[in-house]
């Protein structure tokens, strides 16, 4: 089998591959400039959105070492839909505050203009009045955390209002998958791996025909 | 003459032999003074000294590795990518203009793919489509050159393979790569330069040990107890979205810690031990020797570009640090295709060893 031969079967190969490539490339709804265009939106990570700073979890190993684990929350990005309305804010209304003047329930977040989101992630506040979460306006923009009520004690801000589709752990994000957007990338490789072999069949013609004048 | 750029050469090399006076009694003992006046043995023994440090700073302080590393030794390890597998090998005219182009391409790919004038989808599709193309066509260029032997036929099994996958599951190819590239400078290394099989067992070894156990997940605890967590703003978790997607909470924040020690090391492999494994077997290289070895290999203009890149990315990641990391880290994607590619081209070609033809009159 001549060189060309295999370069051509090889490159077919990565041909017949690209004919099932998948399209489901971006690696969830991550993004890492706040505020700027993103394009790993929506359901399946593949449409345009704006990149919004936000809270998220990860559940680690407690901090005793043991078998216990614990939260934890860290400042993240996640591309989120345009036009998208902030989610219900605040999550469940606030518990009553246990001293004081105690807290009154927290108002539930209110919708989104948008869609409603999947629901906010955000964490009741403990005690006090956890107001829920202003309405997102246009592109999810997080909702108000709830307020510390007068009573509470431990309240936490909700950190409410962020706009679904949201993965709180990358590990719980599907993959979409699909046949899209193949065909052109496969021409383009067959364009090129047929040019490789054309400029190579050309240079090995070259070759024999100046090792045939030297023989001459 | 003295010229101003030789001025802060001479005043750190004349602190560099001050340092070494003092270290004098330390450095006549034999086992010290052989391990470092031998290269065989001064290699290894930086790499290990070097793969030590980041495995602490993997471990304690994941986030600043992750975000200093690429900001300070980017540029000078992507030149030095270009020195050591380009110029010093002298290749031919048009492998040179071939891996320029393709440099070319797909750096343009991913400019295109930051400034939103084409989908991330589409630029990631076209960046492996023509990136399977360069790994496929350095295998095949390498055996061809070389003979078809065992070591031609792997390496074109090899990049069938990498090209496959970037075709078929480009996002777990993308996270492979990232994490991959890593260890393909280990490689780099081991196969293409080392000197001294036996003694480069050490650091390997390290770097194999170090790499275990941060996957593993048996010192996250430390991490998480006793470590930094967030460095520039960036937190672990978040890094951990990007860098190990899909892997479970405690397990993605492992693998993170992982990838910033091979990050490090990777680094040391390519600004440490390579530079000194690709010079003159014995001594130590001056500062101005070091120098004027990189001025002969990168030519003025290349090394003041370099430079020029050097200070803008770390200027630019002074005042914005993340985002300056993440363009960066985006734009220069098509080294670590290009490495591939070259790995497989020199493996195909002269199988396991020292890449041919090497130039003697190049080394420092």
């Amino acid at each position: 089998m001549g060189s060309s031969c295999r370069l051509i079967v090889a490159a077919a190969v990565l041909v017949a591959a690209a004919g099932v490539a998948r399209a489901d490339i971006a690696p969830g709804d991550v993004c890492t400039a706040p505020g700027q265009p993103c394009q790993t939106a929506g359901p399946t990570f593949n449409q345009p959105g704006t990149c919004v700073a936000t809270t998220c979890t990860r559940v680690v190993p407690g901090a005793g070492g043991g078998a216990g684990t614990m939260t934890m929350e860290y400042a993240c990005n996640r591309c989120l839909l345009q036009g998208m309305g902030g989610a219900a804010g605040g999550g469940a209304a606030g518990a009553g505050g246990s001293a004081g003047q105690g807290g009154a329930a927290g108002a539930a977040g209110a919708g989104g203009a948008g869609h409603a989101g999947a629901g906010g992630a955000g964490h009741a506040g403990a005690a006090g009045s956890g107001a829920g979460g202003a309405a997102g306006t246009s592109v999810g923009a997080a909702g108000a955390g709830g307020h510390l009520g007068p009573g509470g004690s431990t309240g936490k801000a909700g950190a409410g209002g962020s706009a679904a589709p949201r993965c709180e752990s990358p590990g719980a994000c599907s993959l979409s998958s699909g046949g899209t957007g193949a065909a052109p990338t496969s021409f383009g490789v067959l364009a090129v791996v047929l040019g490789i072999s054309f400029v190579s069949r050309r240079r090995r013609r070259n070759r024999e025909g100046d090792a045939r004048a030297r023989r001459r | 003459m003295m010229t101003a750029a030789a001025l802060p050469i001479a005043a750190l090399e004349r602190v560099r032999r001050a340092g070494l006076r003092t270290l004098a009694p330390v450095l006549r003992v034999p086992v010290v003074r052989r391990s470092l006046v031998e290269r065989a043995s001064r290699v290894p023994a930086l790499l290990t000294a070097h793969a030590a440090a980041a495995f602490a700073v993997a471990l304690l302080a994941p986030s600043l590795s992750l975000v200093l590393a690429p900001l300070v030794l980017g540029v000078p390890h992507v030149a030095a990518d270009v020195r050591h597998l380009v110029i010093r090998r002298r290749l031919p005219r048009a492998a040179v203009i071939a891996l320029a182009v393709s440099a070319a391409a797909l750096l343009s790919l991913r400019l295109l793919a930051e400034t939103h004038a084409v989908s991330e989808a589409w630029a990631i599709r076209s960046e492996h489509a023509l990136a399977s193309v360069c790994v496929l066509a350095g295998a095949f260029v390498g055996a061809r050159a070389g003979g078809w032997r065992w070591t031609a036929w792997g390496a074109l099994a090899a990049a069938l393979v990498v090209g496959v996958l970037a075709l078929a599951v480009p996002r777990e190819l993308r996270i492979g790569l990232v994490q991959g590239h890593n260890l393909v400078a280990v490689a780099i290394w081991l196969l293409l330069f080392r000197r001294g099989a036996r003694r480069a067992l050490v650091p390997v070894a390290v770097i194999v040990l170090g790499a275990g156990l941060l996957a593993s997940g048996a010192l996250l605890g430390v991490t998480l107890r006793h470590g930094v967590l967030s460095v520039f703003g960036l937190h672990l978790g978040a890094a951990a979205d990007l860098i190990a997607p899909g892997a479970g909470d405690a397990r993605g924040l492992a693998l993170t810690t992982m990838f910033a020690f091979l990050q490090a090391v990777h680094y040391a492999v390519w600004l440490i031990a390579i530079p000194q494994d690709d010079g003159r077997p014995r001594g130590r290289p001056s500062l101005p020797m070091t120098c004027r070895a990189l001025v002969r290999d990168l030519s003025p203009a290349g090394l003041a570009v370099t430079v020029a890149l050097m200070v803008a990315v770390a200027a630019s990641g002074i005042v914005m640090p993340l985002r300056t990391r993440a363009i960066f880290l985006s734009l220069v994607t098509f080294h670590a295709w290009l490495e591939l590619a070259l790995l497989l081209f020199f493996v195909a070609r002269d199988g396991f060893g020292r890449p041919k033809p090497s130039d003697p009159q190049a080394t420092p």
